[in-house]
């Protein structure tokens, strides 16, 4: 098999050790999938990209899924996509149900994985191929349609959402203009450093290593054990064990919970918060008997974590096929292609067949080694979370320092620059900027600008342009204003319903 | 320009096209969101002082503008940067393995500040350890920069 040319043993070790790390990261709270990605993509620098994106995909399926451990017993998430499952799986467990509570999240969990695969692999390529045959004018609409779909999406109010990514593309502008070699907005003294402006993995780190970090801090690294439930009990009583019987009849939830998941993760810069709260107020509608849910109801854990596992696939169908990542962990994998020097777009999966098998393969394996190791051993995980934060996060930083002085090859001010972004991170999550949307926003900034100005060269100078083209356009047009009018509607729905609901501006 | 449609600009100021369309857009967004909060809080403020819950008003305003959380850890939070500054700063002069070690024994004080001599050994064990991992990992193994 040629395939397996491509996917060496080596990298299967480096899934099994990612998934592992990834569970680590997702069930301490605080530490987030994103960040166990942004944290070990310097030690990727010294792999081929093959081994490298095994490594990050392992991490990234661990980390998602490691999430829910937390969220059954502690009531807090474990990182942000797991907000939903702490509403049934924390009852559950609370019931002395905590085992069964996990393992149908797992079980979930790797359906979900699996749904997204599947349409990552025969999605990506079709859109690839659409659009391959995209100019300026469609790159520029689509890269607005991106940023404009996260506003409208983002828990807090559509305007701070596009402020917060239009400040992003501000700060990708810092720096060299390369089609006249002009710079622009660096302060004399700075010019040696911000050349190439800041680099995006130091941003990376930044924001989200560094400044999870210093919040955790400020908070004074409480971990609240008093509502801990203890996995022992219940052992005898047949209702706690657990068996695929806890499926019966959630077949079109299970599915339907995939879909939401990895639909969600093909709109650019979605998070897995949104994806796990969609699914479980879906399953909410449909249920047969709503008034369950939140009482530690399968139901519920089933959705939230087949839907947050479906987001992996997905948000890696815009990253590959459109060099647009689906969500902040995406970024971070697309940080791990630039390092490598491979263009990520539509002509990706047809001049990197090896790496794109690679990565599905990757995929799966990752989701398979997640399922065992979870199911098998979940009662040694959930004592993860009683590891003390007070000596993990002192390594995240040192590696944090170390990853961002490697990336460029020992550049002293990548390293202040990650610690400029954690400072800033910081201060966006208590001003209400949203960092997710941020960061899209200084990753597409440059080709915005680009494709815009391509496209303005293109036609003479004619903004109608961006009307006339072609009927795609038109399409695309549609999708920005309905993102746009989608948020306002729900930006006003929420504000009149629950002012509550505010979800830790964290929750990437 | 010819015109109001055309976009008429010489090609040596193309690269300030976008900062200034960008940068024109963020100060029209922060002023609609700046018109929006003042309304919405002139909007709230008669309400809350007639409500019968009486003081909550205010108090609920109060809590919105504050910058860090209600008994923040000042000393953790200013503590880790401190120390993440100096790390860096020290990072060039004194080598990887050094300062790291420092930086992880100092910042665990930080985090968890106990000075018996039985509760360092573990932040000592730990800043010995883990730079030393990381050196044998990233440096050797992988062959990565160190600092």
């Amino acid at each position: 098999m040629e395939l397996f040319e491509m996917f060496t043993p080596m990298a299967f070790v480096l899934v099994v050790f990612g998934v592992f790390v990834g569970i680590i990261f997702g069930s301490i709270p605080g530490l987030t999938a994103t960040m166990a990605l942004a944290v070990f993509l310097p030690l990727t620098f010294g792999m081929d990209l093959g081994e490298g994106l095994a490594l990050l995909i392992g991490l990234y399926v661990g980390g998602i899924s490691g999430g829910m451990i937390p969220a059954a017993l502690l009531k807090i998430p474990g990182t942000p996509s797991s907000v939903a499952t702490t509403f049934d799986a924390y009852p559950m467990a609370q019931k002395g149900f905590a085992e069964k509570a996990l393992k149908i999240g797992i079980v979930a969990s790797v359906i979900g994985g699996i749904i997204s695969l599947v349409v990552l692999y025969f999605f990506a390529p079709v859109l690839g191929t659409v659009a391959i045959n995209f100019t300026p004018v469609e790159k520029f609409l689509i890269i607005l349609f991106a940023l404009t779909i996260i506003a409208s999406i983002s828990e807090k109010s559509m305007l701070s959402g596009i402020f917060s990514g239009m400040l992003g593309v501000f700060v990708s502008l810092i720096g060299v203009f390369p089609t006249n070699n002009e710079l622009r907005m660096v302060p004399s003294f700075l010019e040696d450093y911000l050349w190439d402006g800041f680099s995006l993995l130091p941003v990376l780190i930044g924001l989200f290593g560094i400044s999870e970090i210093l919040r955790n801090s400020e908070q004074g690294l409480k971990t609240d054990k008093s509502k801990k439930v203890t996995l022992k009990k219940a052992k005898t009583d047949p209702e706690a064990r657990f068996s695929l019987k806890a499926f019966n009849g959630q077949t079109v939830n299970t599915i339907r919970s995939s879909f939401i998941g990895t639909i969600l993760g093909i709109l650019p810069g979605v998070g897995g918060s949104a994806a796990s709260l969609m699914s479980y107020s879906q399953a909410k509608n449909f249920s047969k008997q709503p008034q369950k849910l939140g009482e530690g109801s399968r139901e519920g854990i089933i959705a939230s974590e087949a839907s947050n596992n479906g987001l992996t696939g997905g948000a890696m169908v815009p990253l590959l096929s459109l060099g647009i990542p689906g969500d902040s962990t995406t970024a971070v994998l697309l940080g791990a292609f630039v390092l490598q020097g491979i263009q990520v777009g539509p002509l990706f999966i047809g001049d990197n067949p090896d790496l794109w098998n690679g990565m599905i393969i990757a995929l799966l394996f990752a989701n398979i080694v997640m399922f065992l190791m979870m199911f098998t051993s979940i009662r040694y995980f959930a004592r993860i979370i009683e590891i003390p934060k007070h000596v993990l996060f002192p390594i995240i930083l040192v590696m944090c320092v170390v990853g961002s002085f490697a990336i460029n090859n020992g550049v002293m001010f990548d390293v202040w620059t990650a610690l400029i972004f954690g400072v800033l991170g910081f201060v966006f999550m208590k001003i209400g900027i949203q960092i997710t949307t941020f960061l899209i926003g200084f990753i597409l900034g440059r080709d915005l600008e680009s494709n815009f100005l391509d496209s303005m060269q293109a036609s003479g100078g004619d903004l109608f342009v961006f009307f006339t083209r072609s009927p795609i356009d038109w399409v695309l047009w549609a999708l920005i204003i309905g993102s746009v009018v989608f948020g306002i509607m729900s930006n006003r729905k929420n504000s009149r319903s629950a002012p509550d609901a505010a979800t830790d501006s964290a929750a990437v | 320009m010819s015109n109001f449609h055309t976009f008429d600009i010489d090609f040596n100021n193309y690269h300030l096209v976008f900062p200034y369309a960008i940068g024109t857009l963020l100060i029209v967004l922060l002023l609609a969101m700046v018109v929006k909060k003042l309304i919405t809080q002139l909007a709230v403020k008669p309400t809350d002082s007639s409500d019968s819950s009486g003081w909550s008003g205010p108090d609920a305003e109060k809590s919105r503008f504050r910058f860090f959380d209600v008994d923040f850890d000042w000393k953790k939070l200013f503590g880790a940067l401190g120390c993440t500054v100096a790390y860096i700063l020290l990072l060039a002069p004194l080598g990887f393995l050094i300062s790291s070690i420092l930086f992880i024994f100092g910042i665990s004080l930080v985090f968890k500040p106990s000075f018996t001599p039985r509760a360092l050994i573990g932040p000592a064990a730990n800043a010995i350890l883990t730079p030393l991992v990381l050196w044998l990992v990233f440096g050797q193994m992988f062959d990565i920069t160190l600092p």
